[in-house]
């Protein structure tokens, strides 16, 4: 299969009838120029396509004006916009297949979003990178873990496969707080052990998790705000071990964070991750840091 | 004894033909009846449960999604069957409502479903009024002229 039919093949059958023809064309033509993998399909109303491919930006050809934009958000909501009201009000919807959709328009005193100008569609990753270095060290119970890098790079992918690992090969209890239902595609299988709270704000997940789930592990995504951190000291003291990723280019900048800061201090993560990929490379690496080599530690 | 026979065939026929003409109008009138009901049915899903317009019509009965062309998985088109036998004006106010279905939030659609269920009733309610005139005329006047003809063959 040459790549051009590759990416064409990558986009879920909804999005092939969501989108105009004129831009799924423009994706192909782009696709097959650059021989990579399309993470993101931005959509502004009247400017030229935006795709963003392993960290680069490419502009196409196709333009797709105020109306057709509408129409688009209205197809890939599912021709029911009111359904999706609660995660517009957020800034995005859910497509099927782990396909996050970021929208901004015109926002009324009440909250809700008219006259959508920009539709951001991002593609999830197609695989899962091998993680037996990182789900190794959950073999036994160490602690925490938190993965950093700037946005786009890959945390989430890596949080999935780390989920899939943890709770099939080691055979750990994981319980997923998938906050804007991204984490928890492909976590298919009869064999792991993993319940998904699907939707849940990450501190009320979180605690839930840990009341009623008795999970081994709690995965979630993108902490920052100090409701989190209340839950996730909270997960420790019922013993629980906590991955969980964050924006952030070192370990010794994200601890002098606000949020962050307190959990270093209790020692909720072990290791910080921090992922690194090359631009125009699809497979991203990673080191760890160990907590004790990190600035400003209490040992 | 032919033209006997001949006449009373006309005027059954004329009589037939009065009867087609008073069941197609009551056809019309159920079909309306049809479309308020689907938009009525719509219209509670969405205030009660806030569904999403594929779940809902996947629910509904056969009978209230027998005018539209659905197809499998909704997907934002509804198109009208060919069978429909409503007048353009009333063709055009039902197309509004299904081509600005699901395009709004849940305030703005509950509101947009009261309007077309109000409006369509209103062409329901005059259709019902003048059903049983029609009824008088279509029968009346398919005898009069069978009776027409038979005197002037005869």
């Amino acid at each position: 299969m040459n790549s051009k039919n590759e990416n064409a093949l990558f986009l879920p059958i909804f999005l092939l009838r969501a989108l105009p023809s004129a831009v799924i064309l423009d994706f192909e033509q782009v696709c097959e120029k650059t021989h990579l993998r399309a993470e993101e399909i931005r959509l502004r109303a009247d400017r030229l396509t935006d795709f963003s491919f392993s960290g680069t930006s490419i502009l196409g050809e196709s333009k797709v004006s105020g109306e057709e934009i509408k129409e688009i958000f209205y197809r890939l909501c599912g021709g029911s916009v009111y359904a999706h009201a609660d995660t517009v009000r957020k800034g995005y919807i859910r497509g099927a297949g782990g396909v996050r959709i970021g929208v901004c328009g015109r926002a009324s005193q009440t909250g809700e979003i008219y006259d959508i100008s920009s539709l951001n569609i991002r593609l999830p990753g197609s695989f899962l990178p091998n993680v037996n270095e990182l789900s190794d060290l959950f073999l036994e119970p160490i602690g925490g873990m938190l993965v950093l890098s700037p946005p786009g790079v890959g945390k989430t992918t890596v949080l999935r496969a780390l989920a899939r690992e943890i709770s099939g090969r080691c055979g750990k209890r994981v319980a997923v707080v998938d906050t804007r239902s991204e984490l928890s595609l492909g976590l298919d299988g009869d064999d792991l052990r993993i319940d998904i709270l699907d939707g849940y704000p990450r501190g009320e997940g979180i605690e839930i998790a840990v009341r009623t789930l008795n999970p081994d592990v709690i995965i979630c995504d993108e902490i920052g705000s100090t409701e989190e951190a209340k839950a996730l000291l909270s997960a420790q003291n019922c013993g629980v071990s906590v991955i969980a990723s964050a924006h952030g280019e070192s370990a010794e900048g994200i601890v002098k964070r606000s949020g962050i800061s307190e959990l270093h201090s209790a020692g909720i993560f072990k290791n910080y991750v921090i992922l690194q990929r090359a631009r125009e490379s699809t497979v991203c690496s990673w080191t760890i840091t160990e907590r004790e080599s990190v600035g400003n530690s209490d040992v | 004894m032919y033209r006997i026979a001949g006449g009373l065939l006309i005027v059954l026929s004329a009589f037939l033909c009065g009867y087609m003409l008073v069941i197609k109008e009551k056809k019309h009138i159920e079909q309306l009846d049809i479309f308020t009901r689907l938009i009525k049915h719509i219209y509670k899903q969405i205030e009660a449960f806030n569904l999403p317009l594929g779940d809902i019509l996947k629910n509904t009965d056969a009978e209230l999604l027998s005018l539209i062309n659905e197809g499998s998985g909704y997907t934002g088109d509804i198109t009208l069957s060919d069978a429909l036998l409503v007048t353009p004006k009333e063709k055009k106010v039902i197309m509004s409502f299904f081509s600005g279905l699901g395009r709004c939030y849940r305030d703005e659609q509950l509101k947009m479903c009261k309007y077309y269920s109000d409006e369509i009733e209103a062409l329901l309610a005059g259709r019902r009024k003048e059903y049983p005139k029609k009824r008088k005329l279509f029968l009346t006047l398919s005898l009069c002229a069978a009776l027409g003809l038979v005197i002037l063959m005869i």
